[in-house]
Formats: C-alpha cells, sequence, structure tokens
C-alpha cells in the first residue's frame, strides 16, 4: 500500500465536494460518492488518513481496523484518479528507494497542481542528465545536457499551458512522468494543445543548435538533442502526436 | 481524412525537424572534433556530407533530409491510419 495512516490529504485546488458528488473542472459532471466517500471527501483537509479513519469509526460505528483499511484503499483510488493529494510522512524512507533496494519496480502516488509542480520532475531529470554526461563530457558540456532534459521538460509542458488561455487545466505528477490535463476541447483546438508541448521544446532546441553553430560549440550541439528529439511527440508513437491528430 | 492529412502533415515536420538537427549537430562535432571528410548517404540521397581539406571545411544537410521527412509523413499518417481502423473497430 502506498499510502500509509501518518499520510495527509487534501481535495486538489478546483476539486470540489456537491451535494450531486465530487466534482472536477477538467472533467464533465459530478462524480456521485456514497455516504462513507462522502464523510471521507468532506473531512479530507490536510489531516491524516489514521484521523480518517477513526472519524468514520466514530461516525459509522465500523470497527476501527476496517474503517482503516476501508479509507486507505478510498484514498488510493482517489489518487489514482487525480482527485486527491496525498502529502507523506517526511519519517519514512521514500517509497521508491525502499522499492529499488528490493529490486522492484517503484510506483508513486499522483499529485494534481499547479505550474509549481514541475519543479520537482525537473530537477530530478535535470539531475539525471548531468550525472549520465558527467562521465562522457566536460563539467559544462554536462550541465547543458542536464539543463536541456530539465529544461526541455518545463519547456514541453508550458508549451501546452500557453495554449490552454481560458480553460480549466491541471499539472499532473507521478514521479517523473508529467502531464498537463484539461477540460474537453474542440477538435482544433484540442490538436493545437496538443501539438504545442513538443513544438515548443523542439523550437527550442533549434534555436540552441543555431547557437551552437554559431560558437562552433559541439556540447552545446550535443546537448541540444534531447530538445530537437522532442519533435518525435509529434508522430502517433506518443501521447501528443495521437491526440493532435484525434486519435485519443 | 483530416486524421490522415494531419498526421501527415505533423510526421513530416517531425521527422524533418530531428533529422535536420541531427545532421546539423553531427556536422558541428565533425568540425570541432576534427573528423575526417564522411558522407551519409543511400544511394546517390545524400543526407549529410562533411568533407576537410587541409585547414577548411565543407559541410552539406542534402536532400536525403527533406526525403527523409516526406517518409516520415507517410508512415506517420499510415500509423495513424491504422490506429483509427482499431479505435473504431473496438467501439
Amino acid at each position: 500500500m502506498l499510502i500509509r495512516p501518518e499520510d495527509r490529504v487534501r481535495l486538489p485546488a478546483g476539486v470540489r465536494l456537491t451535494d450531486a458528488g465530487l466534482v472536477d473542472p477538467i472533467r464533465a459532471g459530478p462524480i456521485p460518492l456514497n455516504d462513507t466517500g462522502r464523510f471521507v471527501v468532506a473531512h479530507a483537509d490536510g489531516r491524516t488518513v489514521g484521523a480518517l479513519a477513526h472519524g468514520l469509526a466514530t461516525a459509522t460505528g465500523v470497527p476501527a481496523e476496517r474503517a482503516l483499511a476501508n479509507t486507505l484503499s478510498f484514498c488510493a483510488a482517489l489518487n489514482r484518479v487525480l482527485l486527491l493529494n496525498v502529502k507523506r510522512s517526511r519519517r519514512r524512507v521514500p517509497s521508491a528507494v525502499v522499492a529499488l533496494a528490493h529490486g522492484l519496480r517503484p510506483a508513486f502516488l499522483r499529485r494534481r497542481g499547479g505550474l509549481r509542480l514541475l519543479a520537482a520532475p525537473a530537477v530530478a531529470l535535470g539531475a539525471l542528465g548531468w550525472l549520465a554526461g558527467a562521465p562522457l563530457l566536460s563539467p559544462g558540456g554536462a550541465l547543458l545536457l542536464g539543463l536541456a532534459l530539465g529544461g526541455g521538460l518545463a519547456l514541453h509542458e508550458l508549451g501546452h499551458r500557453a495554449l490552454l488561455r481560458g480553460a480549466s487545466w491541471c499539472v499532473a505528477v507521478s514521479g517523473l512522468k508529467v502531464e498537463i490535463l484539461h477540460q474537453a476541447l474542440p477538435p482544433p483546438r484540442r490538436a493545437v494543445v496538443a501539438a504545442g508541448g513538443p513544438l515548443v521544446a523542439s523550437l527550442a532546441g533549434a534555436a540552441a543548435l543555431a547557437a551552437a553553430w554559431w560558437l562552433a560549440a559541439a556540447e552545446l550541439a550535443l546537448a541540444s538533442a534531447p530538445l530537437t528529439a522532442q519533435a518525435l511527440g509529434l508522430t502517433v508513437l506518443a501521447g501528443d502526436g495521437r491526440s493532435a491528430c484525434g486519435l485519443s | 481524412m483530416r486524421t490522415l492529412v494531419t498526421a501527415f502533415l505533423l510526421g513530416a515536420v517531425a521527422v524533418g525537424l530531428a533529422a535536420a538537427a541531427a545532421a546539423v549537430a553531427i556536422l558541428i562535432v565533425a568540425d570541432a572534433a576534427g573528423w575526417e571528410s564522411f558522407s551519409a548517404e543511400i544511394g546517390s540521397l545524400v543526407f549529410v556530407s562533411f568533407e576537410r581539406a587541409g585547414e577548411d571545411t565543407e559541410a552539406t544537410v542534402g536532400p536525403g533530409i527533406a526525403v527523409a521527412a516526406v517518409a516520415g509523413g507517410v508512415l506517420n499518417a499510415l500509423g495513424a491510419s491504422l490506429l483509427k481502423r482499431r479505435r473504431d473497430l473496438l467501439h
């Protein structure tokens, strides 16, 4: 179980509980909840899952262990569909580290919010790029590679965001996987929004390449590769390309 | 039809941009690293060529890049057609 009783839960900004159910501005229609679900959501204001389960057991007379199990699984289900943010207790060893130590593929909680959520994955990807480039490139070249990878991720998502004026949207993060989700849009605009991310990043790569040509800087040319390669995100091999063609 | 045209255009832009960028990056590295003359070509279709004669160098991005872009567009349109057919079957 990814979520523990000491973790804190909160509804993401924009998601609210109404009489009809849980309303998400990027989804059509309210999501109906039963009484238990409504209790959990109504009290998801930053308190711990354990406190929610205790409150649920007190309010309904359900045994404490069952209330905790139900609350944990319901919070996990809501988190999977980006309707609940979970803030992990800081005392614990990161679950990704534990999973890797046991030879397992790490699973990540999903988090939903604004553009600030881009920072952590961009920095992490940049650090990975720097580490990968360090044995092969000069210190400056490795730094450029890290900047291209981390900056490329941020530019890509900002490209989508820039074309979403007036529409509801959010950033969704799970580990290093970042997406911008938005409300349903008419086909032409949806295609433009989908293509915007890869295009902005790849054009930034083309600009970096032009600078590399002008300066005869080989390492800048190499570092531009992750950016220009994002152009391939326009093909149907990638989610953005499929979305731009109206196939997803 | 709109799906296929969009897929062709996006595929051509994607492959053309990526291939041209790769070619230019290779030429920049070749010049900086002092590589000898080389050429990447299929038959008479040149993608990129680099010639070094003493201190002088000459770099060329050939018409192969444009052909690759068109091929990328065609392949992307084919892929989109297959995905569309599969989606129509499933729904």
